[in-house]
């Protein structure tokens, strides 16, 4: 059994002057070393509940555990904030120096890290994100998933158990989110990293281990991408898309093939529709 | 034919150590009342080829000619040609800055000096269009509504100069699935209604649903153009270049190599199913 590292027990927030909650009675589980989507439309909670979890903002009604962390003051938040780093939408609002460098180092400098120790963990993170090259260039004349690269490097410098994604890709060409993405990944897969990625990309959540689907602040929907996509209808009414082939086995079912459920990609689906084929 | 561009090059900076060549020898025409879609990835060209099409930036003369006007010519109006061709950048809310919507859309036909009854006829229009309820919204904050609203709006204030080309840089970027479907089935209306369409955007599978022809841009060159089917033939290509083919054109290609009988032209998902069965159930048939 997995350690458990961030645990939210009926976790509620309300927006000063708002009257709904923006995230209503949330019990979550996080395991260390997942890999976990969220997925909901516009002002389903995804990014208050982002926030929760790295102490930005503190529930209402509830608690959020963070690596044995249950913030109450301001020491607390700041240690929550070691341990899980954030990286936003949008990645000119997070780039803060002139020289990607420096911007990597702002977070230890702030927590008065030793010089010697900043370069080194510095270069590591650069490398670890593959802008070591773009050290000491300028953020403005990187592209989008550079710059969302540059922010995930500063992150790294912290030594992060947990990273959040809150729709880290939305600004990006397909290039920079498939670069991205596929560094989130790695550091699930290589340092063992928490990732917790929302995004209105279901690609992308499908290549998670886990899917939570949000709707108006509560969790609708929590398992395997495959599992949760197979209830084509379900996630369709929540205002979200399924991949592709899942639509399209619930419409050649519908003319009465016989396909199993769970098929998500080409590759799969087209071995399917093969063996029917030859079955015949 | 309402636009022509006759192999347009911009450099950016040139002369300097930045010196970047975003546009290289493109040539194009968009008919009158057509859906198109130009795609690819950042730097690929996309944005400097669009701002030329309203004046935005300048070229030569003898290369871009909207209703035959040459926009590089000394002493065009340009900016009777930008009232004809209506421009949405990307993040288009950002743009909104008054204290109403009403006031907001109502901005460019104020400036166009029209009388105040036929501006309160074009803000009602414009705001119809985008789906918004005038008589809820119009005296509004545009900073109370949500994201696709705000964008809404700031689409209304460029169609309130009722442009005969609509251009739109991204339209759906950043919006959840039910967002991008409303704002697709929004600008298929404003295509509906006789306005010539120019949709940038980085998702074959969007294009693919909405426009009649597409140019991909590949480091600012025209790498393919035609209908989509024509386009997503090039599957291999695009993916090197960067760019995907909808799953449905995946799947024809694939079955079609693994002897389905596939027609060419197909990569939407309901065609797609409707191949499949046919070739599921003729192998039935081959058996009875």
């Amino acid at each position: 059994m997995k350690k458990t590292i961030i645990e939210a027990r009926g976790v509620c927030f309300k927006y000063e002057g708002a009257t709904a909650l923006a995230v209503d009675h949330v019990t979550l589980d996080i395991a260390e070393g997942e890999f976990l989507a969220i997925l909901g439309r516009n002002g389903s909670g995804k990014s208050t509940f982002a926030k929760l979890l790295n102490a930005l903002l503190l529930p209402s009604e509830g608690s959020v555990k963070v690596n044995g962390i249950t913030p109450t003051n301001d020491d607390d938040c700041y240690e929550v904030r070691k341990s899980c780093g954030m990286v936003f939408q949008n990645p000119d609002n997070q780039i803060v120096t002139t020289i990607v460098e420096e911007d990597c180092a702002f977070g230890l400098e702030n927590l008065g890290t030793p010089p010697a120790e900043i370069r080194a963990r510095v270069d590591d993170a650069l490398h670890s994100v593959g802008m070591s090259e773009f050290a000491l260039a300028s953020p403005s004349m990187l592209s989008g998933g550079q710059k969302q690269r540059v922010a995930v490097a500063g992150v790294l410098a912290m030594r992060p158990k947990i990273i959040v994604f809150d729709e880290s890709t939305a600004m990006l060409d397909p290039i920079g989110r498939r670069d991205v993405f596929a560094l989130a990944r790695r550091l699930n897969v290589e340092e063992g990293i928490t990732i917790v990625w929302i995004t209105h990309f279901m690609e992308e959540a499908a290549m998670a281990d886990r899917l939570v689907i949000m709707d108006a602040g509560r969790v609708a929907m929590d398992g395997t991408p495959r599992d949760v996509f197979t209830q084509t209808e379900k996630v369709t009414a929540l205002g979200l898309d399924v991949p592709e082939m899942m639509k399209l086995t619930h419409m050649l079912r519908q003319e009465g093939v016989a396909l199993p459920d769970g098929i998500m990609t080409v590759n799969e689906m087209a071995v399917e529709l093969c063996r029917l084929k030859s079955n015949r | 034919m309402p636009i022509e561009v006759k192999s347009l090059t911009h450099v950016y900076m040139p002369g300097t150590p930045f010196e970047a060549k975003a546009l290289n020898d493109v040539s194009l025409s968009i008919h009158d009342g057509e859906f198109i879609g130009i795609i690819g990835h950042t730097g690929s060209g996309k944005s400097t080829l669009i701002s030329h099409l309203n004046g935005l930036e300048h070229s030569e003369p003898g290369v871009v000619f909207v209703n035959g006007i040459d926009l590089g010519e000394k002493g065009s109006d340009l900016i009777a040609i930008r009232r004809v061709v209506g421009l949405v950048f990307q993040y288009p809310e950002y743009q909104l800055f008054e204290e109403t919507v009403a006031k907001d859309v109502a901005f460019g036909p104020n400036n166009l000096g029209l009388d105040a009854a036929e501006i309160e006829r074009r803000v009602e229009t414009a705001l119809k269009q985008v789906g918004l309820n005038p008589a809820e919204v119009s005296e509004k904050s545009p900073f109370e509504l949500s994201g696709g609203q705000k964008r809404r709006v700031a689409i209304a204030g460029v169609l309130a100069m009722q442009p005969s080309t609509l251009i739109l840089d991204e339209p759906a970027a950043g919006l959840d699935p039910a967002g991008r479907r409303e704002m697709f089935d929004l600008i298929r209306g404003i295509h509906d209604s006789g306005v010539t369409v120019v949709m940038v955007s980085h998702s074959m599978d969007d294009v693919g649903r909405l426009c009649d022809r597409l140019f991909v841009l590949n480091k600012g060159e025209i790498a393919y153009s035609g209908t989509p089917a024509e386009v997503f033939l090039h599957e291999s290509k695009l993916h090197a270049i960067g760019l995907d083919v909808p799953e449905g054109a995946k799947l024809a290609r694939r079955l079609r190599d693994a002897g389905f009988d596939m027609p060419q032209d197909i990569y939407r998902t309901e065609d797609v199913c409707a191949a499949i069965i046919a070739n599921l159930r003729g192998a039935s048939d081959d058996k009875c």
